[in-house]
């Protein structure tokens, strides 16, 4: 009687087993988070409960405020770092002044990129998101809901070309920021330099000049990171100075690289800079992102290749390094073309709203408030997504400069989506940061010391690439 | 009365093997499902994506036939860097007699041989990230503006050495990083070789000892052929995981300064080129490489035997 209740009891608990493994794989695909926070929204029902007692003191708020939306949303973003320090719930509350009956959740991942990648093969992705964007464009309907036609839509917002298909818009910019090159004021002012470099000669005598004058490091490369080295295509359309740059490259067949090509320009100065070890740091295999913040702010790095997004990350760390973060200076890549200095802006994360999302409305609703209204990229240091808002403070340094700012142009319909496909099929991927790919071959071949032809060899063999694919691909 | 007794006898016998039954179906059940779920599904899923054209996210997968086969095989740069994996095989085999030469000293009474054993297991429980940012820092060149010489630079300039570049040099790089899997894994090497030689009869060892045999001679005659089965599988399994190397090097130096490898390769293929249906067929090439060599491998070692 005994062994046969332990058997049947070993039996029930392999049975608890098999299912608690289930469980336990239908909960992972929800409540695989790094933070989650929930602003509840009973501040606000209380408040409109209020409005019901007593209608005639708050006539004003219940004409503003949207009762008829309800429900609740998940948005899935990356900022942890807001989710923890509050800003995200605050913005929350600005939402439910105006749609107090929408609940509003949060869900942040530190891996953003490979996290949404994994939840984009089930229908589970939020309500509203940041949009991915390892998405293809021809493909954005397949996972998002439209929030309408470009040409309505294209007056109001920038960026939107990359997020359009079939005419219709599937994402809305929350911010954007202005490529161009950090550097410390001070470092530069201390090795003697009093106007900014136009040429990418001048700037690498400025470099020179740093390394010779000051014990900072000329150029901070960032190179363990990975990401960093993605940092300097974003320069390509600045040095082109040309919003139909890339529009051509495709439809007129030009080669990337030639002689003084914005490609040329951009990856033949990060040659020049990784080639001399004066220039930047001793061992570019162990650098740190977090710990060049500080170091950057005590002017022990002169420059970076990075976004005005960074600014604001920058000043932070120079306030708790006990710095004046007036030291953070940015410029333009100094490639001027006819006599003018250019910074092409590009858009920082889009935000999307998921098609088999059960509250759509309140998830629209939200995007749109949080690209119209709730200031995150003016708090961000960001430029704003609207046409014709004010320029953050951040940028107030490309106005003395005469820096034009452009956008780049939309592809006309037949190569929508284009350079995309070649870019992935020929490897060439110009924003990528693979092992394989020209960026880290170019500067593993300078940090070697190879020389000229090595970099020579590394275009032709991109151009190659690339012409063939295009020549596949475009026919 | 007898026979009734037998069949209840019979019956009751009858019930609990049909408990039994249930019991280890029940058991196998769970990894079972787990081994199906996580292991053989994905892996037949693989070998079909590796005949079609698809990304990451699996929308407008068309079926290609072998052209992901073709592009592997006729693209040389894909097995460039499965030269790296030669750094790894032959530390793997300095790391297989290291940890046999340790296992047959730890075996022999000496004192502190449990903690010996304990420490040198040690670092096999330490999670493999961690490991990685600890070799990080101990390897660091320093700049002496942003951050300082690692340990062993500090070692080094304290000798009166010029610091070096341990993780930005090429070759080099990937002697660190073999020397950081050869710490990592001995310790499951040892322990595997420790069980083995302790299940030899201490007879045999006792007949050694009045024969007047020295300790070489016991290694030679009695430990080795006593754990050769092993020793074989240990080879087999140091051979593959040459070959397939990778959360070391990606961690350490992501696969930059000429330390990347096939797999590296293959997620980048997968998930920065967004080529999954390529890097399917990279992993099933791979798969066959592995297949090949252990095959080759028996072969040439049942001969000698």
């Amino acid at each position: 009687m005994n062994s046969q209740m332990k058997k049947t009891a070993a039996a029930a608990a392999a049975l608890l087993m098999a299912c608690s493994v289930f469980a336990g794989c239908g909960e992972k695909t929800t409540d695989n988070t790094d933070s989650t926070t929930t602003a509840a929204t009973t501040k606000a029902a209380d408040a409109s409960a209020d409005n019901g007692d007593a209608a005639d003191d708050t006539t004003a708020d219940a004409a503003e405020a949207d009762t008829d939306l309800s429900g609740t949303i998940k948005v899935l973003h990356h900022r942890t770092d807001r989710d923890q320090d509050g800003t995200m719930a605050k913005l929350t509350e600005g939402f439910n002044a105006i749609y107090p009956n929408v609940t509003v959740e949060y869900q942040s991942f530190t891996n953003y990129v490979d996290d949404i990648a994994t939840m984009l093969q089930s229908d589970n992705y939020g309500d509203a998101l940041m949009t991915p964007q390892a998405i293809k464009q021809a493909e954005l309907p397949n996972f998002f809901e439209s929030f309408g036609s470009f040409s309505d839509l294209d007056s109001k917002y920038y960026w939107l070309k990359d997020y359009v298909a079939d005419g219709q818009v599937y994402a809305l910019p929350t911010g954007g920021t202005a490529s161009g090159l950090l550097y410390n004021k001070k470092v530069w002012a201390d090795a003697g330099i009093t106007s900014l470099p136009t040429t990418t000669d001048e700037f690498i005598n400025c470099l020179q000049q740093i390394a010779d004058k000051t014990d900072a490091i000329p150029y901070y490369t960032n190179y363990a990171a990975g990401w960093t080295i993605t940092q300097w295509q974003s320069l390509v359309l600045s040095a082109a100075g040309d919003a139909e740059y890339n529009v051509k490259l495709l439809s007129e067949k030009n080669e990337l690289f030639s002689d003084g090509s914005p490609y040329d320009a951009v990856y033949g100065t990060l040659f020049r800079i990784y080639s001399d070890p004066a220039l930047h740091e001793e061992d570019p295999s162990t650098t740190d992102w977090e710990g060049c913040k500080p170091a950057f702010a005590q002017g022990k790095i002169g420059t970076m290749v990075l976004g005005s997004w960074a600014i604001s990350q920058f000043q932070e760390a120079a306030v708790n390094a006990g710095e004046d973060p007036a030291n953070v200076g940015f410029m333009p890549f100094p490639n001027s073309v006819n006599g003018k200095l250019y910074s092409a802006s590009s858009n920082d994360y889009m935000m999307s709203v998921n098609k088999n999302s059960a509250n759509k409305d309140a998830a629209m609703a939200y995007v749109r408030w949080f690209c119209d209204e709730s200031g995150y990229a003016q708090n961000e240091g960001m430029i704003s997504g609207l046409k014709g808002a004010a320029m953050p403070e951040t940028l107030s340094a490309f106005e003395d400069l005469g820096v034009e700012l452009f956008v780049e142009a939309a592809y006309p319909d037949d190569l929508v989506g284009k350079f995309d496909e070649i870019a992935k099929d020929s490897e060439v991927d110009p924003w990528g940061d693979a092992t394989t790919n020209f960026k880290v071959r170019m500067a593993e071949a300078a940090f070697k010391g190879e020389g000229e032809d090595a970099y020579k060899k590394i275009c032709d063999d991109v151009n190659a690439a690339w012409d063939a694919s295009r020549d596949k691909i475009l026919g | 009365m007898k026979s009734q007794n037998n069949l209840l006898q019979k019956n009751k016998l009858g019930r609990i093997r049909s408990q039994q039954l249930l019991t280890v179906i029940l058991f196998l059940l769970v990894p079972s499902i787990l081994l199906f779920v996580f292991t053989y599904i994905p892996a037949l899923n693989m070998v079909r994506y590796s005949f079609e054209n698809r990304d990451q996210f699996g929308q407008n997968v068309t079926f290609c036939g072998l052209d992901n086969y073709k592009t592997v095989f006729t693209t040389p740069e894909y097995f460039a860097s499965l030269k790296n994996s030669v750094y790894y095989l032959v530390g793997s085999f300095i790391q297989l007699g290291l940890a046999l030469f340790l296992a047959t000293i730890l075996c022999s009474k000496i004192r502190g041989a449990n903690f010996f054993k304990g420490a040198l297991f040690f670092p096999y429980m330490i999670n493999t990230v961690a490991v990685a940012l600890i070799f990080r820092r101990f390897f660091q060149r320093g700049d002496g503006v942003t951050n300082t010489d690692g340990t062993l630079n500090t070692i080094i300039t304290l000798f009166g050495g010029d610091p070096i570049k341990f993780l930005s040099t090429e070759g080099l790089a990937n002697i660190c990083l073999v020397f950081v899997s050869i710490w990592r894994y001995i310790g499951l090497d040892l322990v595997m070789f420790i069980g083995a030689i302790q299940s030899i009869s201490p007879d045999i060892y006792e007949a050694a000892d009045l024969d007047g045999a020295n300790r070489f001679q016991v290694f030679r005659y009695i430990i080795a052929p006593g754990i050769r089965p092993i020793i074989l599988l240990q080879m087999i399994l140091a051979v593959k995981g040459a070959i397939s190397v990778y959360e070391i090097p990606y961690i350490i130096t992501g696969g930059k300064f000429d330390t990347s490898t096939f797999v590296i390769q293959t997620t980048e293929t997968a998930f920065k080129y967004q080529k999954v249906g390529l890097a399917a067929a990279m992993t099933m090439v791979l798969f066959l490489i592995i297949i090949i060599v252990t095959i080759v491998q028996k072969l040439v070692l049942k001969e000698d035997k």
